[in-house]
């Protein structure tokens, strides 16, 4: 099978700690990915902004770059979304993508991982990804892949129906709304007594790690494939 | 992560949209009240029934609904032919204007002074209660919310609990100033001085005005939903009740209605069913010991009709329960006023660009970061997050995109075009950001007055990781 790994633009330019997590984890699961050249960014600032005509060709461009592989996995809940639900309907004669998998989708339904030993000690928040969970509807993947962590405890927000407040444009669109959002989502690290919020978007994670570092608040934060590493799965 | 930090920069020319948001999250007394009624609200919904029993309830509701869409034209006519058979007035009104015309005209020729009204979505819309100040004709909410907030001098902050916003402090010198002399804030002396001014009102008025939760096509029946009792008084005890009701609020049969109500209930306040559910079938007839001499039902279409036939059409599935307002992330830092809108939350920013116009309203779609909550809380199924997708693609085919948002995406669409011109682009973004220049252009700014700005990387592809098709 051969795989492509999809860094995406966020990923890749902001965090890219976790494309590197994410590329270890793999292989030490024995999936050796290739990052194709022409990938860069899938379209979705564009297409979720409503300039659609600015997002096909970097949508384009990325299609045709991923095709000939068997799969397509990406450390991103929301560039995952826009893959799959984004670019057929801007696309609509093609090129096709192959099947698109989240990282933690992929470790779940495609290699089958449940429950992986490993060890890392912390107490988590866990950061659902709103793409994820409902645009795709897939939200147990990630808890699967961290119960069985020794010295690990996750816990799941308070709050579920509450979004971090990132949005892509929104947050530069309503920065004092959005800055809020966060607010709560830090006084839910708080609530539970978490030291680390975990979570699958590495743009969700840096408007949280930004706006925290702005208030000099304590919290960390973490991508799934970087937990997954550094508590030695697939060793 | 390495973030670098950045002295604020000033960033104005703001819109109503944004200067309203920003009024609203600077409040913060509003939004400690805000948060502690929604979590009420979400714990009492979210433990009332079974998940099962939920989703069966909802399939159930949404059929019921699909099927009154499918065929509003039909359902309208029928119901005005069943209505009009049974002694009640019915007028249509194609927009706010003539709907108003039509409510102050019954109220002119009736040498109505003074107009008991309960709480309605549909006369918010149209701005009726303006129009009556305009007529000299006193009009008074009794919803106890609507109450306060009309004291208040604002309007409703949620579609279901419209002074969701006020604590009960708050609500207390409302009151207090009202009544000439101090109140205590407990609920009970709260209530009783409400209960006690609104008697009067109820016996007083010369014309009862009340929207409509539902209207039933196979009776002719308009349904008052309430928890208070204080539709059923609008409704009975003037001499005349109109009610203002938007077309989408049909529904075919009296068995549709029941399998919808329940959701409302369940979905707006977590109960099995609401306190009053009053049916308005005709007026007094003889022998009978109350109800109004005349009965008028105002149909409005305001922009609804426009919306059947096209991929929103689903929109008009909404019963007006709340839901998407109470698990809206955004909606628990403003509250409903930042919209600029009656309807406000989720709901709002679809249906109010849908009936305006997006040319009118192309921002309140961008109020939002497509999280889909709203879609999960909705009993009907709306996808309400996809409308939002959809409504921005319309607002920048209508030349109304977001401000500077096609100058940054234009920039990126560019930058990123391509694998040698990401590489370059993200090479300039990592210089730039290890040592910020003292000029931020907007987007970043913005980022920035709130936020740390973040390191950004040089791409850092492996060797092998460049294989060329």
């Amino acid at each position: 099978m051969r795989v492509a790994l999809f860094p995406t633009c966020v990923v890749e330019l902001t965090a890219p700690g976790a494309l590197a997590a994410a590329r270890r984890v793999l292989a030490r699961l024995g999936v050796a990915v290739d990052i194709p050249a022409g990938v860069v960014c899938c379209g979705q600032p564009a297409f979720n902004s409503g300039h659609w005509d600015l997002a096909r060709p970097l949508a384009r461009d990325l299609a045709r770059a991923l095709g000939g592989y068997d799969a397509v996995v990406l450390p991103s809940g929301s560039c995952a979304t826009m893959c799959r639900t984004g670019l057929p309907e801007l696309l609509p004669s093609g090129p096709a993508l192959p099947p698109v998998y989240e990282f933690s989708e992929f470790l779940t339904d495609v290699l089958h991982l449940e429950r992986p030993a490993g060890r890392y000690e912390a107490r988590g928040l866990w950061l659902p990804s709103c793409h994820l969970a409902r645009w795709l509807g897939r939200r147990d993947g990630a808890a699967r892949l961290l119960a069985g962590i020794d010295g690990l405890v996750m816990h799941e927000p308070p709050h579920p129906n509450l979004c971090c407040g990132f949005g892509g444009t929104f947050a530069v669109h309503f920065p004092e709304l959005s800055a809020a959002m966060a607010d709560e989502k830090l006084r839910e690290a708080e609530e539970v007594g978490a030291d680390v919020i975990v979570g699958s978007d590495a743009s969700c994670l840096v408007h949280l790690a930004t706006r925290a570092a702005f208030r000099e608040h304590p919290i960390a934060v973490l991508h799934i494939a970087e937990l997954l590493d550094r508590a030695g799965v697939g060793a | 992560m390495t973030l670098a930090h950045q002295g604020v920069q000033d960033v104005s020319d703001v819109s109503p949209l944004e200067a309203a948001v920003q009024a609203a999250v600077a409040d913060t007394r509003q939004r400690a009240a805000i948060a502690r009624a929604l979590d009420e609200v979400l714990a009492a919904t979210r433990c009332a029934v079974d998940d099962e029993t939920r989703a069966r309830w909802r399939a159930e509701a949404r059929a019921a609904r699909l099927e009154a869409i499918r065929h509003i034209g039909d359902l309208v006519a029928a119901f005005a032919a069943h209505a009009e058979a049974n002694g009640v007035h019915v007028h249509a009104a194609k927009d706010a204007a003539e709907a108003r015309a039509i409510v102050l005209g019954i109220a002119r020729r009736r040498g109505a002074h003074l107009v008991a009204k309960s709480k309605s979505m549909a006369t918010e819309e149209i701005r009726l209660n303006d129009a009556f100040a305009e007529a000299g004709i006193q009009v008074v909410e009794t919803d106890l919310g609507e109450y306060v907030v009309q004291l208040a001098g604002e309007a409703p902050a949620h579609i279901v609990s419209p002074c969701i916003h006020k604590d009960r402090p708050a609500i207390a010198e409302l009151f207090s100033r009202e009544a000439g002399e101090p109140l205590a804030s407990d609920t009970a002396t709260l209530a009783s001085f409400a209960r006690r001014h609104l008697r009067d009102v109820f016996r007083r008025a010369d014309m009862g005005v009340t929207g409509g939760n539902f209207l039933v096509a196979e009776s002719g029946t308009v349904v008052l939903v309430s928890n208070e009792g204080n539709a059923r008084m609008v409704s009975t005890i003037p001499p005349c009740h109109v009610a203002v009701v938007g077309i989408d609020k049909v529904v075919a049969t009296w068995r549709d209605l029941g399998r919808i109500l329940r959701v409302l209930a369940l979905h707006s306040t977590g109960q099995k069913t609401t306190v009053y559910v009053s049916l308005v079938n005709r007026p007094r007839g003889r022998g009978d010991a109350d109800g109004p001499e005349e009965v008028h039902v105002v149909l409005l279409d305001n922009g609804r009709s426009r919306i059947v036939g096209t991929p929103y059409e689903e929109v008009l599935l909404c019963i007006r329960c709340g839901a998407c307002l109470d698990v809206c992330p955004v909606f628990r830092q403003t509250a409903g006023h930042a919209y600029l809108s009656p309807y406000s939350g989720p709901i709002g920013a679809v249906f109010t660009p849908l009936i305006a116009g997006i040319r009118q309203r192309p921002d309140l779609p961008f109020l939002s970061t497509l999280c889909g909550a709203c879609y999960e809380a909705c009993p009907v199924g709306i996808r309400l997050h996809e409308h939002l997708l959809r409504l921005r693609r319309d607002a920048v085919q209508a030349g109304r995109a977001w401000p500077g948002d096609r100058t940054l995406l234009r920039l990126l669409r560019f930058a990123f075009g391509g694998p040698h011109r990401y590489r370059l682009a993200a090479r300039a973004l990592s210089r730039l950001t290890a040592r910020l220049p003292r000029w931020l252009p907007p987007p970043v700014a913005a980022w920035a007055q709130v936020r740390s700005l973040p390191r950004a990387h040089a791409v850092a592809r492996g060797e092998g990781d460049d294989p060329r098709p």
